[in-house]
């Protein structure tokens, strides 16, 4: 979305003089779009002893492996490629970031340098690798404020030096589940293309303009309805800019800036339990000063 | 004046006049329970309609039981009592709050002669957990198993009262389970006034400290233990034990192979699981990838290949047993006994403490005069 995208659907919602005031609240971003290359190449839950479906077999009974079409695709993927799942490249020397001895969810990773021309503010290093994980014990920086909800990895080097990493199979207990769980969970792997694009704030939050706080939701409806890229129900991943969700949970600060919102899109098969999104923001500070070692991770902001 | 919560559970059972005590009168409890064989819900017919709310006759016996003179006519009433019903409240403590720990007596009539709590009504859980004195401690270790319940009461019970569960654990080693438990309380409850490990540890610290991990009751939400069975990639094609020294520390790895493909996303592995005092928690784990060099890509002749290797060479698969303790953060741990094929306990079978060749590693682990391998190939 553009910024005259967004002003016309406050002119179309009646609210065309508090203009100026949308205008200064808008943030450039990064807009994401996923394509499928694979599908996760197992289950949640690898660990039971439970039969699930025959198709992650290994190949030998005539039944499609997705294993083998997981492996093939990550195979295919150029050392350091941007992506959403599969496997990371690991900056060298790092290990898999774990939590409590249970290893992360691997998110998503991204080519800086593919992506300078598409930060006017110059807010992202411009060359580099940034990787993203997530918690697999389900918690998230609002409900665990102290604990590592989250990871964000980067590798300011030149990304022939990342290494492509071999997950980890840890068995854990979730408290949500009576069988245990193989981690990380290995989501599918999705190629990424992006483009430029301007947020407004979402619809309730610090940055939402006084004197539009009064009718914002009814236009933040309107714009996602009419507006928003590929539909209103479309996965609205983006880097920078601001979170498109609404923030109950007072998740961000006036100093806080939306670092990567991701959907739960089905190219990638995300699945983050019954939540739709995750939302990773830090201080403005931070990021200028190149910091990602305390990211908050939501998993929805209402 | 009883607990606000206890009135609050009287005037529930319709009791309109409550006594000096903030209870029902004591002579009209008992001519109330005088007349009860059994602790019951009632019939709607029965029921009565007040302002305060639906009173059912369990609620009536809940107010009169809870207006007694002391916690020992309680215990002899409430054992007489059929309990075919409960009070309101699935996490009901008014028992408890009314009598304290006296009521320790009548929650272990609840114990059949197998050890198996039965939780009916179901404050007798609750209460239990509540009660925090010795004799509520002597129970809990008598209990093998709350009736339909996977839970573990003695764990429970030490995690809500560790002061009290450190002294009588501790007053029961060596006994497997009580160093077990108060090993894994040390880990969970670091508050808790549990006696530092003996070192050098005795064989029967090493199989408590084993037991523990196989019980998990570890803090960690990372198993702790091998599960000896799996599906797909998760096939165990053979565990291998390696105990190991350093200095007064110990170490035991169990290795876990498992894995249908020679590479990618599920290659397969060697998964070590780690023991001793070294590791936070007292375990970890850490894979590690095979030596599958020449190996078909996947399926059964991928399975067939493997399997045949290790029985001809587990080492040149596995790799030297040195290898397992490194990845563990264990390198100047110096091996002193190898198991393989390690015959891997089923903890809901048997602990590793019942365990004759896991004995063994831990009697090599106490034997300062094991100056070399136990089996071929340490």
């Amino acid at each position: 979305m553009s910024d005259a995208t967004i002003l016309e659907a406050l002119a179309r919602a009646g609210h065309g003089a508090f203009a100026d005031d949308l205008r200064a609240a808008l943030r450039p971003g990064i807009h994401l779009t996923a394509t499928a290359l694979a599908g996760r190449p197992a289950d949640w839950r690898r660990a039971d002893d439970e039969e699930e479906g025959d198709d992650d077999d290994a190949g030998d009974d005539g039944a499609p492996d997705r294993v083998a079409a997981f492996d093939a695709a990550m195979a295919a993927l150029p050392l350091g490629a941007t992506r959403f799942g599969g496997l990371p490249d690991l900056p060298p020397g790092a290990a898999w970031p774990e939590r409590d001895g249970v290893p992360m969810e691997f998110i998503a990773q991204f080519r800086l340098d593919e992506l300078a021309g598409l930060d006017p503010r110059g807010q992202l290093p411009p060359s580099g690798a940034l990787l993203f994980f997530y918690n697999a014990q389900w918690a998230h920086s609002d409900m665990e404020p102290d604990a590592a909800c989250c990871a964000v990895l980067f590798h300011a080097g030149p990304v022939s030096e990342l290494v492509r990493a071999t997950p980890p199979a840890v068995e854990w207990q979730s408290e949500f589940s009576d069988t245990p769980q193989i981690a990380p969970f290995v989501h599918g792997l999705a190629a990424v293309t992006a483009a430029a694009c301007t947020t407004a704030p979402g619809g309730v939050g610090p940055f939402v303009p006084a004197s539009l706080k009064e009718v914002y939701q009814d236009f933040t409806a309107d714009q996602q309805r009419l507006y928003q890229p590929g539909g209103e129900d479309a996965p609205q991943n983006h880097l920078l800019g601001h979170v498109s969700g609404q923030d109950y949970v007072d998740a961000q600060q006036p100093d806080d800036q939306l670092l990567f919102e991701i959907s739960s899109d089905d190219a990638a098969q995300f699945q983050f339990g019954d939540c739709d999104s995750l939302y990773f923001i830090l201080t403005a500070a931070e990021l200028a000063a190149r910091d990602f070692s305390r990211v908050r991770v939501y998993q929805q902001l209402g | 004046m009883v607990d606000p919560r206890v009135t609050d559970a009287v005037r529930g059972g319709g009791v309109g006049v409550l006594d000096g005590r903030g209870l029902m009168r004591l002579a009209d409890a008992r001519a109330l329970l005088a007349g009860a064989t059994a602790f019951v819900r009632g019939d709607d017919a029965d029921a009565a309609h007040t302002p305060g709310g639906f009173v059912l006759t369990s609620d009536r016996l809940w107010a009169a039981l809870l207006s007694l003179a002391d916690g020992a006519e309680f215990v002899q009433v409430a054992t007489r009592l059929a309990w075919e019903f409960h009070p309101r409240g699935f996490d009901n403590i008014d028992l408890h709050l009314r009598y304290g720990d006296a009521i320790v007596p009548w929650l272990a009539s609840r114990v059949d002669g197998a050890g198996a709590l039965h939780n009916q009504p179901w404050c007798v859980v609750p209460c239990l957990l509540a009660c925090g004195d010795a004799a509520a401690f002597e129970l809990a270790w008598r209990i093998a198993r709350v009736d339909g319940s996977p839970l573990d009461l003695l764990r429970a019970w030490c995690d809500r009262h560790p002061a009290e569960a450190a002294r009588g654990l501790a007053a029961r080693r060596p006994a497997p389970r009580a160093v077990a438990h108060l090993t894994a309380l040390g880990w969970r409850r670091p508050d808790a006034p549990v006696p530092p490990p003996a070192r050098p540890a005795t064989a029967s610290d090493i199989l408590g400290h084993l037991d523990a991990c196989a019980l998990e009751l570890t803090a960690a939400p990372v198993r702790a233990w091998p599960a000896i069975g799996g599906t797909r990639d998760r096939t165990p094609h053979g565990f291998r034990a390696v105990a190991a020294r350093a200095g007064d520390d110990w170490a035991l790895v169990i290795e876990r192979v498992e894995g249908v493909r020679a590479a990618g996303v599920q290659a397969a592995r060697v998964l070590g699981f780690g023991f001793g005092p070294r590791l936070p928690g007292g375990a970890a784990q850490r894979p590690r990838p095979l030596r599958l060099d020449g190996a078909p890509a996947a399926g059964p002749a991928f399975t067939a290949w493997l399997r045949a290797r290790l029985a001809d060479d587990a080492e040149a698969v596995l790799g030297p047993p040195a290898a397992a303790l490194a990845p563990l953060g264990l390198p100047d741990a110096r091996v002193v006994a190898v198991a393989w094929p390690f015959a891997c306990v089923d903890p809901r079978v048997r602990l590793p403490s019942a365990s004759l060749e896991i004995r063994a590693l831990a009697a090599a682990l106490t034997d300062d005069a094991a100056a070399a391998p136990l089996s071929p190939g340490a």
